[in-house]
């Protein structure tokens, strides 16, 4: 009964996701009032998310870390939240929810695609360490999708920005969420790396095991890093630091979702 | 930074780190060399500090079977005499400066004596614990004729973790037999008599005397400090003064990273001279 509640919650928030990304589209691009609507629908969907997420814990008795429905639900929450957030307080910001929240849908989609199946929690999996790990990396996660969207904007020629996407915001106030997001990632990525670390000691006896994601997340890591560098100290701006973080992002995306799919890891034993 | 940058140098210079493969009832005394083990460079042996014994290990399982916990119970030498640690997987445990971690992988020894014609052999066996109820753990053993002799270990139920084991012998990919084999009960498959001599759990434990994770860590937690204190400080001042003319000053200042606010200021210079 609570599987198929868990489900029927998800499906309706993805419902709610996809009906705030119409109504957001025709505020948008169309100019439409919508924006009250808009933002009821997002949150009504982000609360229905929540509850799916909370129904399904209380079935299975741990927290959304395990199967892959779970850790990709938990992504698109995490994303969806940092959305609202964002396009709530700045209005002038609510374009970058023509990304993120079908970032969450099509997270939700491919979550609902793998199905709730019961996964039992192995004896590594537990203490506050693995909590503090997964909250940064799912935060890591919102932040980086939110500095991504932001960078698309910007990695468009203007000429296309201009005659055809007026409703863009400026480029320079697009580049600086962008940058700041992009930190907030690199931040909390890392700590989530720590926290990890010190969550593998107690788990295997060792803070750093060169598993192929903790490579790869090492890699996204400095990649950001990167980033950040390029911009503070060498005067990246615009499309060229656009790219980068587009790239940093796909790097995200292998770290996270990829590399469980293709290589033995510790973790992808329980993610995929 | 400094910190951690000798916290991590102190961990390459002197890590040792190993692990032990222990059976129950068996005991390890100081000195013995840990296996699978990482040194630093000042490091010429990871060794055990302290004498111990594997007591008991107890094994959870989930409802269809799966591994839930697991706990060994060891008896440590001390300084002060002997004493007992329970190590449950997945929370690190310090005695007498060195830390125990007690790994997750576990399953069943199997002692067997293996009779062809007129040769015997005693051998013990080790398999993991069953994944679940419903996938066993299997060995198989190269035999000297060609034959492969094939244990199956079966999970019985969840509850009391008792493993049923079954022992198939199999030629060129073709089975010759299969048998449940039984404590004291001597059996015969094909030309290979088999009997289980003793069953008990094995397990791994985890063994760390490296110094300098305190550093290291101590290192992290300054640098997250001082960029907390460096983000939660005011980075820009803007001072607004009414002159005697009547007219409104405001004066601007980038307090730290003042390039960071290049184009703030840049910005806020063209508002200043009639620009947007």
């Amino acid at each position: 009964m609570s599987m198929s509640t868990a489900m029927s919650l998800l499906v309706s928030a993805a419902v709610a996701y996809v009906g705030a990304f119409v109504l957001l589209l025709g505020e948008v691009v169309l100019k439409r009032h919508w924006r009250r609507a808009t933002l009821v629908l997002g949150w009504v969907g982000l609360v229905l998310h929540g509850a799916a997420i909370a129904t399904l814990w209380l079935a299975v008795g741990h927290g959304p870390i395990i199967t892959r429905y779970e850790n990709l639900s938990s992504y698109a929450w995490a994303t969806a939240v940092i959305a609202l957030i964002t396009i709530t307080r700045r209005r002038s910001l609510k374009p970058l929810g023509l990304f993120l929240l079908p970032l969450s849908f099509i997270l939700l989609g491919i979550a609902a695609y793998a199905g709730p199946e019961v996964a039992n929690m192995p004896p590594t999996f537990r203490g506050v360490w693995l909590v503090v790990h997964v909250v940064l990396y799912f935060s890591a996660f919102g932040a980086a999708a939110v500095a991504v969207s932001a960078s698309m904007f910007v990695a468009l020629p203007a000429a296309v920005r201009s005659m055809h996407m007026a409703w863009v915001p400026e480029a320079d106030e697009l580049d600086l969420v962008a940058y700041r997001y992009g930190g907030a990632a690199f931040a909390l990525w890392g700590a989530g790396m720590l926290a990890g670390s010190v969550w593998a000691y107690s788990a295997w006896g060792r803070y750093w095991g060169w598993d192929p994601i903790e490579t790869w997340s090492l890699v996204t890591w400095l990649v950001l890093g990167v980033y950040l560098h390029l911009r503070r100290f060498f005067a990246w701006s615009g499309r060229r630091a656009a790219v980068l973080l587009v790239i940093a992002f796909a790097l995200v995306l292998v770290s996270l979702f990829g590399t469980a799919l293709v290589s033995d890891s510790i973790h992808s034993v329980y993610f995929s | 930074m400094l910190i951690a940058l000798a916290g991590i140098t102190l961990i390459w210079l002197t890590q040792a780190s190993g692990l032990l493969i222990l059976i129950e009832g068996e005991s390890r005394a100081a000195g013995t060399a840990l296996v699978s083990d990482e040194r630093g460079p000042l490091v010429q042996e990871s060794a055990l500090s302290a004498g111990l014994a594997l007591d008991r290990v107890e094994v959870e399982h989930w409802d269809n079977g799966e591994t839930r916990s697991v706990r060994g119970v060891y008896t440590i030498e001390t300084d002060s005499g002997q004493i007992q640690v329970d190590l449950v997987a997945n929370e690190p445990t310090t005695v007498g400066g060195v830390r125990y971690i007690q790994d997750s992988r576990v399953g069943h020894v199997y002692a067997m004596r293996l009779t062809r014609e007129d040769r015997t052999d005693e051998q013990e066996f080790f398999l993991a614990e069953p994944e679940s109820l419903e996938q066993p753990a299997y060995l198989d053993i190269p035999l000297q004729t060609g034959e492969v002799l094939r244990l199956k270990s079966v999970l019985l139920d969840s509850a009391s973790g008792a493993a049923n084991l079954v022992a198939r012998v199999e030629r060129s990919g073709l089975v010759v037999g299969e048998q449940a084999v039984v404590e004291g009960e001597p059996a015969a498959i094909g030309e290979l008599g088999v009997e289980l001599l003793d069953t008990c759990r094995w397990t791994i434990l985890v063994v760390d005397s490296t110094p300098g994770y305190g550093l290291l860590f101590g290192g992290f937690g300054v640098i997250s400090l001082g960029a907390a204190l460096l983000y939660l400080a005011t980075p820009r001042e803007v001072t607004i003064t009414r002159e005697p003319e009547g007219d409104v000053r405001a004066d601007w200042h980038a307090v730290r990273f003042g390039r960071l606010y290049e184009r703030e200021e840049t910005l806020l210079r063209a508002a200043a001279a009639g620009g947007k």
